[in-house]
């Protein structure tokens, strides 16, 4: 499998597409720094700077995890599961031997190794950002990359019904797309629709995972301003771990599914 | 060859793709989207003009710059991806005038989907019970939705010409056209100069109101759409002669092009 991923990883260096979709993460954490400095006011210590940086950190998981990730996975996936098609080299790879079946863990595989990096790449902006334009005070670092891989990993895995999408609807990348960012759109609508009512959207696999991750990013800051925050419990966890685990597991089976029929 | 014919077979080849399908059910989607905003539990007492204005806002910043991203490079990458350009070229029809041509439709697939937008709003607002007001407001929201995405669609040519020479590079444009569009959504001073803000400040009434610390000005607005538009100009001009031959395969032979050995 390892060989596979390197191979897939090999491929997408072909494709520049790639490596300016995954820039296109600092467009987010540009706009909020500016957005915050236009707005910002000097005073308050140290105390309020660091919660600046807090501001533009949760604002970023919110647009650049949970809005725009799900609509690059979903052109990435486009990409990537339509490489062989395009090339038709699906038969070649046919007689290595290599199953569908793994074809896909890799593609799959190489899915979450980019969120990784466009997760990194998005906080390092956004660390970046704050502290050139001086909107900021970053602090607390590991946690806060930490917590973007873990949010990354977690929203690839929320968008994997976008990939879905793009497979079932192989003929042409125009549904494919426009339905990975219908997915993503809807999410945000129904963030708006139920806004309030946690019982609906901690069902909906892209706006658990926020809530979830607002929950540990707000206590980790209360804990460090010494403030109150609405606590973290293992029932959170625990719903987070079963939504994302059914939400992976049905669309696995769905890919292989739609892949196969497609692969003869 | 003349322009106008140049149109007509434009729109000939739009029968064979799934394109205006694929673009009339993403053109609901704002509708769609209008629609569940009027179940959210919020207090809002509901008129045409805020239902209308929604549909606006959708259009605006979700799904035309999308929609106008994904289409405009399709257009285009399907005469690459199709190996259909050298044939064109022989007719002689210029690049340039090809793509001219290609922009022309999608500006006229703009208006059709903006009267769809409309007509689907005027119903559904209908259909919800909502007060329909008098006919020149229904008449002065018909014009601004679809003036709105005829110049969205001008606002977004200038990313089609640069992203749409492959499909990969097209589906780039289609992320970037998401993250410009929802810029769109942000209140700030020097948004004034954003092509897509600047479509909300020259026509959604309501655009910066209720915020006392921003000042939108039309004419800066009408400029930066202008603007856009002078680019687009200045990109058909300079795209005088297509890409002779994709990148790798010229690389691989010191820059020269393949050519087919014997008589294949």
């Amino acid at each position: 499998m390892l060989s596979l991923l390197k191979c897939e990883a090999w491929k997408l260096k072909r494709q520049k597409g790639i490596a300016i979709l995954t820039l296109l993460g600092l467009l987010f954490p540009l706009l909020l720094s500016l957005l915050e400095k236009s707005g910002f006011s000097a005073d308050g210590g140290r105390a309020a700077f660091e919660k600046e940086f807090d501001y533009i950190f949760r604002c970023n998981l919110v647009y650049s995890f949970t809005i725009f990730l799900p609509c690059l996975v979903g052109i990435l996936a486009a990409i990537l599961f339509f490489m062989e098609r395009d090339c038709d080299t699906y038969k070649n790879l046919r007689a290595v031997p290599l199953s569908a079946r793994q074809l896909i863990f890799a593609k799959i595989g190489i899915l979450y190794l980019w969120a990784v990096v466009y997760s990194i790449l998005t906080t390092l902006a956004t660390v970046a950002f704050t502290a050139l334009l001086g909107c900021g005070l970053p602090y607390n670092l590991l946690f806060k990359f930490g917590i973007s891989v873990l949010c990354g990993i977690l929203a690839t895995t929320a968008s994997l019904p976008a990939v879905v999408f793009v497979i079932y609807f192989n003929q042409t990348y125009l549904v494919s797309v426009l339905l990975s960012f219908g997915y993503a759109i809807s999410n945000w609508l129904a963030l708006v629709i139920f806004r309030g009512n946690n019982a609906i959207l901690d069902w909906l696999p892209i706006n658990g995972t926020l809530n979830w991750v607002g929950l540990v990013v707000i206590n980790r800051e209360a804990a460090h301003f010494g403030t109150a925050a609405q606590p973290l419990t293992p029932q959170n966890t625990l719903h987070l771990v079963v939504l994302l685990g059914l939400t992976f597991a049905f669309s696995l089976v769905l890919i292989i599914r739609f892949y196969k029929k497609w692969a003869g | 060859m003349a322009m106008g014919k140049l149109i007509k077979t434009e729109i000939w080849k739009l029968k064979r793709y799934s394109v205006l399908k694929a673009g009339l059910a993403m053109g609901a989607l704002s509708t769609v989207l209008a629609v569940a905003l009027t179940f959210a539990n919020d207090g809002t007492v509901w008129n045409i003009s805020l239902f209308l204005r929604n549909i606006l806002l959708a259009n605006c910043t979700y799904f035309s710059p999308i929609i106008f991203a994904l289409l405009g490079g399709n257009f285009i990458s399907r005469e690459f991806s199709g190996d259909t350009l050298k044939a064109i070229q022989t007719i002689p029809v210029s690049y340039r005038k090809l793509l001219a041509g290609k922009l022309v439709v999608l500006a006229g697939l703009a208006l059709l989907f903006g009267v769809e937008s409309y007509l689907l709003g005027v119903l559904a607002a209908w259909l919800l019970g909502i007060s329909m007001g008098a006919g020149p407001l229904l008449l002065a929201w018909a014009l601004r939705i679809i003036l709105a995405n005829v110049l969205v669609a001008v606002a977004v040519a200038p990313i089609v010409l640069l992203t749409a020479s492959a499909t990969s590079a097209s589906l780039v444009g289609t992320a970037l056209a998401f993250v410009y569009g929802y810029f769109g959504n942000v209140e700030w001073q020097p948004l004034n100069y954003h092509p897509i803000k600047a479509i909300l400040i020259l026509l959604d009434p309501e655009c910066g109101t209720g915020f006392d610390f921003i000042h939108y000005q039309p004419l800066p607005a009408a400029l930066s759409l202008a603007a856009a538009l002078l680019i687009t100009c200045l990109l058909l001009a300079i795209k005088g002669r297509a890409p002779a031959a994709p990148r790798a395969a010229m690389a691989k032979n010191g820059g020269r092009q393949v050519r087919a050995k014997g008589w294949s």
